[in-house]
């Protein structure tokens, strides 16, 4: 059985093909579809990395850019996959630059981190079924680069090489932090008392 | 799991369970190819987080679609009209480039026009120009030199004067003469400002197109050049 089940939030590429065509042409229902599929994954991404309320204001304005060059981009669904959580990397970045501006870096650094609520704790995300906020939020729990790697790699169902090229980093960096994510998600939920 | 590819031995500051992952085994966690029962130990849990994280879309995720369609909408309405304003732009653009020929010709002709009048002034034009340009300002006032020598002025006797009926008659290209000089002399007189009208036995003191004097005060045969004369 497979627990994780990419296929629920994100297009296969047979499909993809059509939608992606569709939306292109000003088919409203098509570019519904492709938002409603990929929405959920970016979101949950950008929770994993900043709070909700700049994960939503960081998602629209990924789709306004999506909107606006939608015609230029060619490729599959991975590689829209890529293109806009690389969007919304992006976004995300100039975000808390602009934060930066105003607030100091430490301030800008928790601020991006900090949650609507305390659904971040291991020990509830135990204690309760593990609902998809809970579990962002654990993540999110990772070091940021480690948190990085991990979200694209599940969230955005996207392999090494391609996680890679979005960071600038190497394929075998990319092992290495999705590595120590996976040991330190592991750890947060050991130390909560849950060894199975 | 032992660390046999190695990255795992970057981690000391890990403890030492859940156990250090291979590749492979990593690859299939985060790809959701193990699921919990596979898991290795200590990580069993880590696969429902993913499990979870990857779920079916909740309705807050999606409150957003209306939104979302509305930019669509506007960027749909947008990029149609400016490919209509693109459209019209061409059209502009050809009618601004003929209007931008249309000019440039004009722009020409006069710059030759003006340049041809002064060189008449100046009597440097060829002959057969010249006189051309003499007989058709003169006309409308403006003073232009005769290449005519001044003896030529005056008329010539009768047996050197050119025999109209060795002259050739004007080119059939050339405009038709006005009515009102039709049957007149001048009307019969070989056209001097013709090139293509030689004289076979010029005299010696009358150069062999220059027409009698007579016809110096006549109207051209043609009519002033309208890019001479108009406004």
């Amino acid at each position: 059985m497979t627990l994780v089940d990419h296929s629920s939030v994100l297009f296969q590429d047979s499909r993809f093909v059509e939608v992606l065509a569709g939306a292109r042409t000003g088919d409203e229902a098509a570019f519904a579809e492709l938002w409603r599929s990929h929405n959920p994954g970016l979101l949950r991404f950008l929770s994993g990395l900043s709070s909700e309320d700049d994960a939503r204001d960081v998602a629209s304005t990924v789709w306004l850019e999506v909107v606006r060059k939608l015609q230029t981009f060619d490729g599959d669904a991975a590689g829209f996959r890529a293109w806009i959580f690389t969007i919304a990397r992006s976004r995300l970045v100039d975000l808390r630059r602009s934060r930066r501006r105003r607030i100091s870096t430490v301030d800008a650094d928790i601020e991006s981190r900090e949650r609507s609520d305390d659904s971040s704790d291991p020990s509830r995300v135990i204690d309760e079924d593990v609902s998809t906020r809970n579990a962002i939020a654990l993540i999110s729990k990772l070091p940021e680069k480690q948190a990085e790697v991990v979200l694209l790699r599940v969230i955005a169902d996207l392999d090494v090489d391609t996680v890679a090229s979005m960071l600038g980093k190497s394929s075998g960096v990319v092992r290495v932090l999705s590595h120590r994510g996976l040991k330190r998600l592991a750890e947060l939920l050991a130390e909560s008392g849950v060894t199975r | 799991m032992s660390a046999s590819d190695g990255s795992g031995n970057d981690m000391n500051d890990f403890p030492p369970t859940p156990s250090d992952l291979d590749d492979n085994t990593a690859e299939g966690l985060l790809s959701g190819q193990i699921d919990a029962a596979d898991a290795p130990p200590g990580y069993a849990r880590v696969t429902e987080i993913f499990a979870a994280a990857t779920a079916g879309a909740s309705p807050s995720e999606l409150a957003g679609e209306s939104e979302a369609l509305t930019m669509f909408r506007a960027q749909s309405e947008a990029t149609t009209a400016v490919a209509g304003a693109v459209v019209v732009s061409l059209n502009e653009h050809r009618t601004r480039r003929v209007s931008r020929k249309a000019a440039l010709v004009g722009v020409v002709a006069g710059v030759l026009l003006a340049s041809t009048g002064v060189a008449a002034a100046g009597g440097d034009l060829p002959e057969p120009v010249q006189r051309a340009a003499h007989e058709t300002l003169s006309h409308i006032g403006v003073p232009v030199p005769d290449p005519q020598p001044k003896p030529a002025k005056a008329p010539a006797p009768a047996d050197q004067r050119p025999n109209p009926t060795t002259k050739s008659e004007p080119p059939s290209t050339a405009p038709p003469t006005r009515p009102s000089q039709e049957g007149t002399t001048s009307s019969k007189v070989p056209r001097t400002t013709g090139p293509q009208t030689p004289e076979p036995t010029p005299p010696p003191t009358v150069p062999p197109s220059s027409p009698p004097s007579t016809l110096r005060s006549q109207p051209p045969t043609r009519g002033p050049n309208p890019a001479l004369t108009g406004p």
